[in-house]
This record gives C-alpha cells, sequence and structure tokens, in this order.
C-alpha cells in the first residue's frame, strides 16, 4: 500500500518488533487499565485485569497515574535487574497511554561503562602502588647514599644493590662527561659492550638522552633537591628487540647523578593498560558509529514512508471527488482510516527513536554516478505535480538551458530526497493560487540550487533552529523535524551548504550549494 | 652529513609508529600496538645527492590518559601532524597540537599527513576543513602506512622543507 516493494515494508516491521518489543497500555483518567497489547510478557508484565487500577498490576507504574500535565519520558528503566525499557506516556481524549519499548541502550553501553569504570579504578590504584613503589626505591637509594657518604655501606655494595634494582647510576663530573657506579646492571653490556674509556656518554647511544639532559643540566646547575624524570622513552638493540628505559636526574649532596633504569614489568603493565583503554575506546567509538548509521537508516525510512503516505493521502482526497459507487466509498473510508493508523504509527515510532545523533556516515561518494542536479530536480518536481495541482499551487523550475555542466558531488537518491523535502514543507506553507520556484544556477565551482513560496516566510525568532534535528516548524504540521536536519547533514557530507532567507517577495526561500563534479578533487582522481 | 630531528605528533592510533615502520623498514602490521613514551629511529636519505640523516622521534598518541610532553620537541628541525582519516576528532587533535608545538619551539617546516588512505571509504575528514588549511599555507600529504601510499613522499618532502630551511 506504500508504494514501497513488500519486502522492504516487512523488513522495517520486523526489525522494528524484534529489537525493540513494543507494548502499550491504555488506562483512564482514574489510572484503571482499559486496553494492553504487545510484548507486554518481554517487560514481565502478565494477568492484567481491565478495570483494575494499574498501578495495583504493574509495580513500576505506581505513582505515575494518571497522567497530568506534559507528557513524560522515561528511558532506560530498569526493572528488577530482568528487564530494561523506555517509557512513554502521554495522554489523549481516550485516555493515558504508556508505551513500552526494549532499551537497547542500555544493553550496549552499561558492559562499556562498566568497563571504563573499572578500568579507571584500576588506573588509579596502579598509578598508587607505582608511586608508593617509586618513593620506597628512591628512598632506599638515597638512605643508601647517604650511608655511604658516612662510610657505613661500601659503594660495591651500594653499586650491586642499584644494579640489581636494574638502574645504572651515572654520576656526572663538571666537565659534562658521565662516570658509572662500579657495578653495572646487565643490561649496560648490551647497549656499551666495547666501553674502553673510564667515562660514559650515554646520549651517544641513547639520543634520547640528548634532549633530557638539557633539562636535567638545570636541575644539577641549580642543586635541586627536586626529582626530574624523563618519561619512557623505547630502544632498538642489534636484534630488534625493544627495551624500555626511564632517566631521572637528581642531587644527592654535592654530586650530580643521572639514573637510567630498565623498565620491564612496570612499562608492561602501563603498556596494557593503556593499549587496553584504547583500543576500548576505538571499540566504544566504532560502535557509536554503528547505533548512530543504524538511527539515520531507520529515520531516512520512517521519512520515506510518511512522504509516501501523504501522496496516497491526496490520491485518496482526489478519489473522494470522484462519483464513487457506495461500496466504493465504504473501501475508500478503509483507505483513508488505514492512512491515518500508519502516520499515527510512524509519529510514534518517531517519538520513541528521537535520541540524540551527531553524525552519520554515507557509503563513499562515486564520481562515476555523480548526478544532473537539473534531472535530479526535474523528476521531483514532475513527481509532486499532482498534489501540487491538487492544492491549487503551481509549481515550476527554472534553469538555464544554454549551460550543460550540471553534474555535482552528491548521491543521486538522496539529492532527490532534498528537493522532495525542500519543495514538500515549500507547499506545505504555501496558499492557494501561489507560486513555489525551482530556480538552478551555476557559477565556476558551485550549483545553487533554490526553492522559494510565497507564503508567509519563516518567523525570524525559529530561523536559527530550522535545521537542527527534530526541529517542528510552525503550528507543528505533524512531521518528525527530520527533513531539514537530513538536508543539512547529507549536503555538507558533500562539501556544500544550505541556508534559509527570506524571499523578497515575502516567502520563504531555502537554498542550497553543492560543489560541481568539474570543480571539485573527484574530479581529478577519477 | 647534515642531520635533523623529526618529531611524529598525533593523537593516539593514527598510524605514526606505522609510518615510521614503513619508511624504515618498510614493513607494516594490521595489529595495533600502542606507543607508550618515545620510540627513536634513524633514517639516512638522499635528497638531490646530499645524505641526511633523520632522527625520528615517534611520540606517543595524545589523549586523556598520555599527554606529549612538549620538551620532546626540543631541537626538532621538523614535524608530522598525523591524522587518522577515518577519525574526525583526529584532525582537531591536530590542530590543537600544531598551536602547542608551534608555541613551544616556533615555526619550524611541518606536514599534515592524512593517514590510512587505503580506508578512504571510511574517511570522516570535511573537504572544507583541508582546504582551509590549506589555504593557510600547511602542506598536506594523505598517505597510507598499509601500502606504502604518500610515505616517501611525506618524509622527503618534509626533508626538503627542513634543509632548505
Amino acid at each position: 500500500m506504500l508504494n514501497l516493494p513488500a519486502s522492504i515494508l516487512e523488513y522495517c516491521q520486523t526489525l522494528i518488533f524484534e529489537q525493540y518489543s513494543p507494548a502499550y497500555l491504555l488506562t483512564d483518567k482514574d489510572g484503571c487499565l482499559i486496553d494492553a497489547g504487545g510484548s507486554l510478557t518481554a517487560y514481565g508484565v502478565t494477568n492484567l485485569q481491565q478495570g483494575k487500577p494499574i498501578a495495583e498490576q504493574i509495580f513500576f507504574l505506581e505513582g505515575l497515574l494518571p497522567l497530568e500535565g506534559a507528557n513524560l519520558l522515561l528511558p532506560c528503566v530498569k526493572i528488577e535487574d530482568k528487564f530494561c525499557a523506555d517509557i512513554h506516556l502521554f495522554s489523549k481524549a481516550e485516555g493515558d497511554w504508556i508505551l513500552l519499548f526494549n532499551s537497547n541502550t542500555e544493553k550496549s553501553q552499561q558492559p562499556i561503562q562498566q568497563f571504563v569504570n573499572n578500568l579507571s579504578l584500576s588506573r588509579y590504584r596502579q598509578f598508587k602502588s607505582l608511586t608508593q613503589l617509586f618513593e620506597y626505591l628512591f628512598a632506599e637509594i638515597e638512605r643508601s647514599l647517604n650511608l655511604l657518604e658516612g662510610n657505613a655501606m661500601s659503594e660495591s655494595t651500594l653499586g650491586e644493590l642499584l644494579a640489581t634494582l636494574n638502574i645504572l647510576v651515572l654520576e656526572r663530573s663538571n666537565d659534562g662527561l658521565f662516570t658509572a657506579v662500579r657495578v653495572e646492571p646487565n643490561w649496560f653490556q648490551h647497549f656499551f659492550p666495547d666501553l674502553k674509556e673510564a667515562y660514559v656518554q650515554p646520549q651517544k647511544r641513547f639520543l634520547f638522552l640528548e634532549n633530557f639532559i638539557v633539562d636535567a643540566e638545570q636541575i644539577w646547575q641549580n642543586k635541586d633537591s627536586k626529582l626530574l624524570k624523563s618519561g619512557l622513552w623505547t630502544e632498538t638493540d642489534a636484534a630488534e628487540n625493544e627495551w624500555q628505559f626511564e632517566a631521572s636526574a637528581v642531587n644527592v649532596g654535592d654530586r650530580h647523578l643521572l639514573l637510567i633504569e630498565l623498565l620491564e614489568v612496570t612499562y608492561q603493565e602501563k603498556q596494557s593498560l593503556i593499549q587496553t583503554a584504547r583500543e576500548n575506546k576505538l571499540s566504544y567509538e566504532n560502535l557509536v558509529k554503528e547505533v548512530q548509521k543504524k538511527e539515520i537508516l531507520l529515520h531516512c525510512i520512517l521519512h520515506d514512508l510518511s512522504g509516501q503516505l501523504t501522496a496516497i493521502n491526496c490520491c485518496l482526497a482526489l478519489l473522494s471527488n470522484e462519483n464513487l459507487s457506495p461500496r466504493g466509498k465504504e473501501r475508500l473510508a478503509i483507505g483513508e482510516r488505514q492512512v491515518i493508523k500508519q502516520g499515527n504509527l510512524i509519529r510514534e515510532i518517531l517519538d520513541a527513536f528521537s535520541a540524540d545523533i551527531e553524525t552519520f556516515q554515507t557509503e563513499a561518494f562515486d564520481p562515476d554516478t555523480a548526478p544532473d542536479i537539473v534531472q535530479s530536480a526535474r523528476e521531483v518536481v514532475d513527481a509532486l505535480l499532482p498534489t501540487f495541482m491538487m492544492n491549487r499551487v503551481r509549481l515550476q523550475l527554472n534553469f538555464d538551458l544554454t549551460q550543460m555542466d550540471w553534474q555535482v558531488v552528491a548521491e543521486k537518491s538522496r539529492l532527490e530526497r532534498i528537493f522532495a523535502n525542500l519543495i514538500e514543507n515549500a507547499l506545505r506553507y504555501s496558499p492557494a493560487d501561489s507560486t513555489v520556484t525551482v530556480d538552478l544556477k551555476t557559477d565556476e565551482n558551485y550549483i545553487v540550487a533554490t526553492v522559494e513560496d510565497q507564503g508567509s516566510g519563516v518567523p525570524p525568532a525559529i530561523v536559527g533552529n530550522l535545521f537542527k534535528k527534530f526541529f517542528q516548524g510552525q503550528n507543528n504540521p505533524g512531521k518528525a523535524g527530520l527533513g531539514l536536519y537530513f538536508c543539512r547533514i547529507t549536503i555538507e557530507r558533500w562539501g556544500g551548504s544550505i541556508g534559509y532567507l527570506p524571499s523578497p517577495q515575502g516567502g520563504a526561500q531555502f537554498w542550497l550549494r553543492l560543489p560541481k563534479l568539474s570543480a571539485s578533487r573527484w574530479a581529478a582522481l577519477s | 652529513m647534515i642531520q635533523k630531528k623529526i618529531c611524529m605528533v598525533g593523537a593516539f592510533a593514527t598510524g605514526k609508529t606505522s609510518l615510521v615502520a614503513r619508511f624504515v623498514r618498510s614493513i607494516y602490521s594490521d595489529v595495533y600496538q600502542t606507543t607508550v613514551g618515545v620510540k627513536i629511529n634513524k633514517k639516512l636519505v638522499n635528497l638531490d645527492n646530499q645524505e641526511v640523516s633523520l632522527i625520528l622521534w615517534d611520540l606517543h598518541g595524545e589523549d586523556e590518559l598520555q599527554k606529549v610532553r612538549m620538551s620532546y620537541l626540543r631541537g626538532a628541525s621538523g614535524y608530522f601532524l598525523v591524522v587518522d582519516g577515518t577519525r574526525r576528532s583526529t584532525f582537531e587533535t591536530a590542530l590543537a597540537l600544531q598551536a602547542k608545538v608551534e608555541e613551544t619551539i616556533g615555526a619550524v617546516p611541518f606536514i599534515l599527513v592524512l593517514n590510512k588512505l587505503d580506508l578512504q571509504a571510511d574517511w570522516e575528514l570535511e573537504e572544507g576543513a583541508i582546504a582551509q588549511v590549506i589555504q593557510q599555507g600547511w602542506t598536506v600529504i594523505e598517505s597510507s602506512a598499509k601500502t606504502g601510499l604518500g610515505v616517501e613522499e611525506a618524509f622527503l618532502t618534509l626533508t626538503q622543507k627542513m634543509v632548505e630551511g
């Protein structure tokens, strides 16, 4: 009935019902149950009795009914750790409606949130224990050096201690060279195998230290009591094995020391932690993108359904003017009722899915199938002409016939949907016997299309919100508030822009600007 | 022989380490291994019959877990701002890092590398934003560490800029 293949309709229906398990309840103004249906068992709701207060039968609705004032949306309501639902409550003449939708958001985000929280806690604990460990180690080193100064411990014993800790201690002499404490850690030979001189120039082998020693000099010259750490760096040995180090500069008495520590477990733990956190973040970003893509897809499907429904409505209205037999009128009435039901269903689904959507990804642009904007506009104009005629509004398309270069960076079906959105909007606000004009102009790099009506124009107060999502125009004409939002994000993806200007004649004028294929880099690439 | 220090700067998982691995050792791995700290590599290049030794500082990615220490950039003759074309946020990180780097070491040659060209179907970068930085005089090179496309060109272009001073 919707001029869409039955398979698509069937798929959409299955998608919605399988993923969101909708259920409904209708109560009277005293909060007693009138009607119920849908996937109630998915929310643990069974054995309902009509006429009885709903709060006595479904505990989580206690206190919510009867609904007073504005509609209510309770997202991600977790019921006894078993079900998670988005609960919508709204009031109509027949009573208060309660809609339940399975909350997939909670399912997908909760484990991630849990993981991130665990990670933060683990990071904090890790940081705390590392700090304690470092404090302990350096206190020990300092104590040992103090003992050494007092001849209480031999220098070789201290050297052994530090070597065991995988720390190379170099002392900087006044000539800027370094000498090692006698016992070097095992890794030292690996990087300085042929050292013959008494002094070491670690920065020659570890280029990273060239940089760090500049900062370390300041600590040593100023006899600063602070410890300066270099941060981690990685060295590769001759066998392509990677070793991780961290250096520290410190003054002990009059001695200027450079400590180079081989990080083994410490590095591995830190690397693993950061690796996990970043992988998790990348997965989360991908998940968000996927969710957004699905939501946009759903919105677009519903938007298309809505457009077709309007056309069917017009046809039915035209049919009603014909001389129909009583049986024909009866069938026409059935058709009209179905259209109203379908429209309500679309609006309810849109309400349920009005989650925040920042961006979406389009498939890659294919320059070989770049559309001719004149052809796209003409197809939309031709399709909408009957509707315009029925509303006694003229629709005309103007463009310069001498121009040949009308190919733009866009995708044909979406470009046509954009034109349909703008032209249908113009019709909605056009008085009878007025004209809607679609005008196409080209310059060196861009093509500008305008859709102008002779209605009352857009009030200045709402102009700034026109292209935001879920924004509904004046007098709430029953649309989802996605049309212009869709136009904006799609056109921006193609490198174009869209906007609104009041028409000099008093109506509304929407314009869009798209790069010409011939002027884009896509042409060069193709 | 001329010696020049180059820093690889950018958000995490943009492919800095992979670009260096591709350029220095002609290898690539699909496994993401996050860099903690700094890795330094050397590569000798021949530019107009002149040998230039490049010291490549591969800095860890910038995010809330690790902030890049600007002191690592001391003495750098040039740097790469690496962006993952499939993640728009990495472009914004690159812009912020460029301002920080320039504040720290002054105006030295740099190149904005739009990496992961092999995944161009998933790119999120806006043509307008790229055009804007090109208009500001930035050099932008698209690359793929995976296929090698644009990698050599990026390093040689930066070397040329550094040598010309």
